[in-house]
């Protein structure tokens, strides 16, 4: 008890919540410009924390990186522009809801999915960290091969149009995401003899090309034709706060992808893109409608975000508990541990116990003040909307490049950002899916990798993915979520060439 | 012209295939799949639904719309020219640094996209130039493109 009131003392002291306003705004730009990231925005504000108490850094850190995931649903709904790789799968169903005209809504729905999330996952700290820290530990290399299957499976529905060629784009994903050096062997693939291949293909650059630049694209040229607009996103959009009974509405979906956050989040190298495919897929699978699903739909985007943003707390569990990084992110804040003179691990929560309180505390303050944040950042950044269409036209390219370069400050990304702009325009004219394609690009490494080490481990036998209880129950959950909406939609098709006959 | 698209991708595929037969055998007795294993499968089942797309697109011939690329199009040909400029955007970075090269593409594309209105489309380019290089470049420490020459020596005064 004393130590609760000690942590409520030091995250409400007058200081600590005038920086912590700052870190949550400060993390929600850098999560809305694409190419910066939470990891990026945690490092830029790590020296002005070495003043600081330590709790109160961490507390600091921690609320840089709330704010930035949340931050990437952004940009990601109004610009169709991820600005964090874990806001991907938001744009599935953002984008197309903010070309209903329903930006503000959208952009309110984001926020208080990742204000749920985080808040989920601080109390989930809380209560069960070191058990939760134990689980993680089971998770080796076949549950990791079935969480990518789990979130391999949207693919189904998201090619709910065209379920071959949605197949056939993820497909694609999956083989450049073979580029570069074997991870197990050290051969080079398809690398072409070029040098900068070797790290292989980073999906960022793909993913704004793919996604921004290629929209940009088509957007000129209908625009220019002179022919009438099909859709626009409004540009007068202003944020729409949720109402309790909406957010009671879609319950279920709030925590369920929160739960799968916090759950990807304890384990080490998932982290939050991994965790919003798997939220999204589940959602599309235990939807009453999941052919809506990236038409723009509510569900579409809580649980991308509510799910990402628990990744952060669930990310904090096995770097506090066992000293055990669960995402790059949280990597970077252990550093910021060792800085100030601590060691995360068992000790550390024995000695200072108001070290856990005091950033569960500083996660629920950062989260309640992003949804008042988000109102404001969200409204200055859809001033953007407002500019004239050539503007905006440059604005997005110029980003784009800067977004794609500052990556690794490489030009090759610049490079790829332009090739794949036309792989984005032809899937689009030809209406394959690039959100499958995409998809496949993340998950394609560590499907593969842990495939294949699991295989090492069990002397080439396939049992090992379905003699371990985790990775089978898994496995049985992403057939069902692939195999689902195909089913559903060869009865309905079955049912209509009836009534037709 | 998606046929055309099929036949692009079918060689595509068919490329990595032969090349992934390069990548060796086994170095690890158990890794039963090797290096080439999964890019293989991956290329295999690509094939068999990039097969199972152009049978249903020549058999639907008739009843699907055809997706065909209008080059008389104004609209059509001012997107051509607008990935020409961008193209020559990204190699002018290098050459022209960072600041230059955005103020040139920026001028150039918000005119050929018909924007008319010139002091406001010279503050938004400025504005657009300053800020980016500013908070890339100064807060966030990204070594933006500096150009050659005096212009790398320049961009050194700004970034």
């Amino acid at each position: 008890m004393e130590a609760i009131i000690q942590s409520l003392s030091i995250v409400f002291g007058p200081m600590s919540l005038i920086l912590i306003v700052i870190a949550t705004a400060f993390g929600m730009i850098c999560g809305a410009l694409p190419g910066l990231g939470p990891s990026m925005a945690i490092i830029l504000l790590l020296p002005f924390t070495y003043e600081m108490d330590p709790i109160v850094g961490i507390i600091v850190l921690v609320a840089v990186n709330v704010g930035a995931q949340a931050g990437g649903s952004i940009s990601a709904i109004l610009l169709r522009v991820p600005g964090t790789s874990s806001a991907i799968a938001t744009t599935f169903d953002g984008y197309p809801m903010a070309l209903q005209g329903k930006a503000g809504r959208a952009l309110g729905l984001a926020m208080t999915a990742s204000a749920f999330g985080s808040i989920f996952s601080a109390l989930a700290m809380l209560v069960c960290a070191p058990l939760l820290a134990k689980v993680a530990l089971r998770f080796q290399s076949a549950e990791y091969f079935a969480l990518s299957l789990l979130g391999l499976s949207c693919i189904s529905s998201l090619g709910s149009k065209n379920q071959v060629k949605a197949l056939l784009s993820a497909c694609l994903g999956l083989l450049l995401s073979t580029v570069g050096l074997d991870a197990i062997n050290g051969v080079e693939r398809f690398t072409f003899g070029q040098s900068f291949l070797y790290s292989g293909i980073d999906y960022i650059p793909v993913m704004i090309g793919a996604y921004a630049i290629a929209e940009v694209y088509v957007n000129i040229s209908e625009k220019c034709s002179g022919k009438p607009e099909v859709s626009h996103v409004e540009k007068n959009a202003s944020f729409e706060f949720i109402k309790i009974k909406d957010v009671i509405k879609n319950w279920w979906v709030y925590l369920k992808s929160s739960i799968i956050g916090t759950v990807v989040g304890i384990i080490p190298a998932a982290g939050g893109s991994i965790a919003a495919f798997i939220a999204y897929s589940e959602a599309v699978r235990s939807s009453k409608t999941p052919e809506k699903f990236g038409t723009g739909i509510e569900e579409g985007i809580i649980a991308p975000e509510a799910s990402n943003n628990g990744a952060v707390g669930g990310s904090m569990v096995p770097t506090l508990t066992l000293g055990i990084p669960g995402s790059p992110t949280a990597a970077i804040i252990m550093a910021a541990f060792m800085l100030h003179g601590l060691t995360p691990g068992p000790l550390l929560l024995s000695q200072q116990p108001e070290m856990l309180y005091s950033i569960f505390i500083g996660i629920i303050v950062s989260s309640l003040l992003m949804l008042v944040l988000g109102k404001y950042i969200s409204i200055e950044f859809s001033k953007i909307l407002k500019l004239p269409y050539p503007l905006l036209a440059v604005l997005i390219m110029v980003l784009g490049v800067v977004g794609a370069y500052s990556l690794r400050n490489s030009f090759t990304d610049v490079l790829i950002l332009f090739a794949f702009s036309f792989v984005g325009y032809f899937f689009n004219k030809f209406k394959y899916s690039t959100s499958a394609f995409v998809l496949g690009l993340i998950l394609g490494e560590i499907a593969e990798n842990s495939m294949r080490k699991q295989l090492i481990v069990n002397d080439g036998s396939w049992m090992g993915f379905i003699t371990r209880p985790i990775s089978l129950v898994v496995i049985i959950i992403s057939l069902m979520a692939f195999f689902g909406p195909m089913i559903k939609q060869h009865k309905e098709n079955k049912s209509n060439k009836i009534i037709a006959e | 012209m998606e046929l055309v698209f099929n036949i692009f991708l079918a060689a595509f595929l068919i490329v990595f295939y032969a090349v992934s037969l390069s990548f060796g055998g086994m170095t690890i007795s158990t890794d039963q799949i090797g290096p080439g294993g999964f890019p293989q499968i991956v290329i295999i089942l690509s094939l068999i639904f990039l097969l199972i797309n152009t049978v249903d697109l020549l058999k639907n011939k008739k009843n699907t719309k055809k997706t065909k690329f209008d080059f008389h199009d104004k609209g059509f040909q001012i997107m051509i020219i607008g990935i020409a400029l961008f193209a020559l955007y990204i190699v002018l970075l290098n050459l022209l640094g960072f600041m230059l090269s955005t103020f040139i593409f920026s001028s150039v594309t918000i005119w050929m996209l018909g924007y008319r209105e010139k002091l406001k489309g010279l503050a938004f380019i400025l504005i657009l130039t300053i800020s980016i290089t500013l908070v890339f470049g100064k807060f966030f420490f990204v070594s933006l493109p500096r150009g050659i020459w005096i212009l790398r020596e320049l961009s050194y005064l700004i970034y």
